[in-house]
């Protein structure tokens, strides 16, 4: 495995960014290899891994995981929008924010879609409950059940000590986890460019395993804390810790769909 | 990443490459200078079998034919697979510390740098070089204070330019279109009115009679007058009310 040093360390010019789309004038290095990113204090915070999931594994994802519908209201820093009051249907404005209708016409038009596999942990008024996309489509998770182990095994492999970490939180609620992953979820993001945003909902300390499907060009994943982009295809898997590290995509031409593994922040607290 | 095993014909002990593409790279040169680069990097064994080793390639470079590659790891010693995977993490590790370290030398340097770089605002030229010899010259010679300050200046430049670069919005179409649409949407919102609920204590009586009202023909006016009186309220009481963007 090739390693690097993640430097020079943009973190406090980047903080600004969130919401704002990467151009390719943020990167400085594009990660095409298997390779694993340090920082200077010598924690690994960047792992590819190149060609590592089956073809037939990651082809039959994208058939079972592509027909995704859900737009992604909820997600206004990920979209590149602001978070605007909705309109009711007398033109009023009401109390709910998000992302706005207009907007959502434009992400229509260019395909995109999100859903969510697996558990969710509870919010305001809602408690730990299964996705209603799995309730509705068992087979998108239970089809995909050797492609999630082999997740796990490549995750446990590559960053044994995040993985413990997070095993010691999900195996709290044994109930709430993907077989016997550290997995709770799994967010599916189909043509998707997203701007620069941080995935709040996701277990702190630990790291997301990111991995494309579908046949495209470009759609690098940019760190502008770095500069550093990763070139992914199929068949990588990217592992980093998503809640710290502002990311987004680069344009990409094509069919892109995308699965991020993960454990929702208080999945531990769903066992009370 | 998988390892290589090579045995040879004569029963010698397997010997596994690490990283695969040691071997191709060895393979492809086929050449004994290739084989001591790879024996510096296996810095934790013996000096021996370093020897041994580089025996064993100079051997399997003349003998190509003796050489059988096996991929599957269960054919493996499981002695062997335990002894490769403890080098592997333990030149991981080494590895960490030996980054952490350069990184840490070349911080100091560029601190170096900027401290000295701030005294010679701070003392002019003159002094600054006497403040060097007497104060510092023991530790650092001027012309290696005079190497810091400008790796200073250099590190502070690009750091400078790199941020700038950061400044500057994607311009794909895709950006473009979402950036436009909230931009609309956001105008349109700052205009469109909200209903605000305005607690009020009020009696069933009088409740029933502003629900009637709110129903009736009469309520757009009734809202205005009520709207006006707030305005008259706060005016009284020095709180800016607040205009529309189309009012104004």
């Amino acid at each position: 495995m090739k390693r690097i040093l993640l430097t020079p360390d943009y973190e406090e010019a980047v903080k600004d960014l969130e919401g704002r789309f990467p151009s390719p004038s943020h990167v400085r290095k594009t990660l095409t290899e298997t390779t694993e990113g340090r920082t200077k204090d010598g924690i690994v915070r960047v792992v590819l891994a190149c060609n590592v999931i089956p073809i037939a594994f990651h082809k039959l994802a994208y058939e079972l995981w592509n027909n995704v519908k859900e737009l992604p209201d909820n997600r206004p820093a990920a979209v590149g929008s602001a978070s605007l009051p909705r309109t009711m249907s007398d033109g009023m404005l009401s109390g709910h924010k998000g992302v706005p209708k207009q907007t959502l016409k434009v992400l229509r038009k260019q395909g995109t879609a999100q859903g969510i596999l697996g558990y969710l942990d509870a919010t305001q008024g809602q408690a730990c409950h299964r996705t209603p996309l799995t309730k509705r489509h068992p087979e998108m998770l239970e089809g995909n059940e050797r492609l999630i182990k082999l997740v796990d095994d490549l995750y446990k492999r590559y960053r044994p000590e995040f993985y413990e970490r997070q095993r010691v939180e999900i195996e709290k609620v044994p109930m709430w986890r993907l077989w016997q992953t550290v997995f709770s979820t799994i967010y599916l993001a189909r043509n998707f460019r997203t701007a620069y945003h941080f995935d709040s909902g996701n277990f702190k300390g630990v790291m997301t395993a990111l991995m494309p499907m579908g046949t495209f060009t470009g759609g690098e994943l940019v760190l502008p804390r770095w500069g550093l982009a990763i070139g992914f295809r199929p068949g990588d898997v990217l592992f980093f810790d998503s809640t710290e590290i502002l990311h987004g995509n680069l344009p990409f031409q094509g069919s892109r769909l995308s699965a991020a593994f993960y454990c929702e922040r208080d999945i531990a607290n769903c066992g009370k | 990443m998988p390892s290589v095993i090579l045995e040879n014909s004569t029963n010698r002990n397997p010997m596994i490459f690490y990283r695969k593409w040691s071997w191709e790279r060895l393979a492809e040169k086929g050449s004994a200078s290739e084989a001591v680069t790879w024996r510096a990097r296996t810095g934790d064994l013996k000096l021996d079998r370093h020897r041994e080793f580089a025996d064993f390639l100079e051997h399997i470079f003349r003998n190509p034919d003796e050489v059988t590659t096996i991929d599957d790891h269960s054919e493996l010693d499981h002695d062997d697979i335990a002894a490769a995977e403890w080098i592997n993490s333990h030149i991981a590790k080494l590895d960490a510390v030996i980054v952490r370290g350069i990184a840490q030398r070349n911080d100091a340097k560029i601190e170096i740098g900027r401290a000295l770089n701030e005294q010679k605002k701070i003392l002019g030229h003159g002094k600054f070089k006497r403040h060097v010899s007497e104060v510092l010259g023991s530790m650092i010679s001027l012309r290696t204070a005079q190497r810091y300050m400008r790796r200073a200046r250099k590190e502070d430049a690009k750091s400078k330019n790199d941020k700038l670069s950061f400044l500057t919005s994607a311009s794909d179409d895709g950006a473009k279109d979402i950036k436009t649409t909230t931009e609309g949407a956001r105008d349109e919102v700052s205009s469109r009115p909200a209903v605000y609920k305005l607690p009020l204590r009020l009696c069933s009586a009088e409740g029933k009679a502003v629900d009637e009202l709110r129903t009736s023909p009469a309520w757009p006016e009734a809202q205005q007058s009520i709207i006006l009186v707030l305005r008259r309220f706060c005016t009284n009481h020095g709180i800016e009310f607040g205009v529309n963007k189309e009012e104004a």
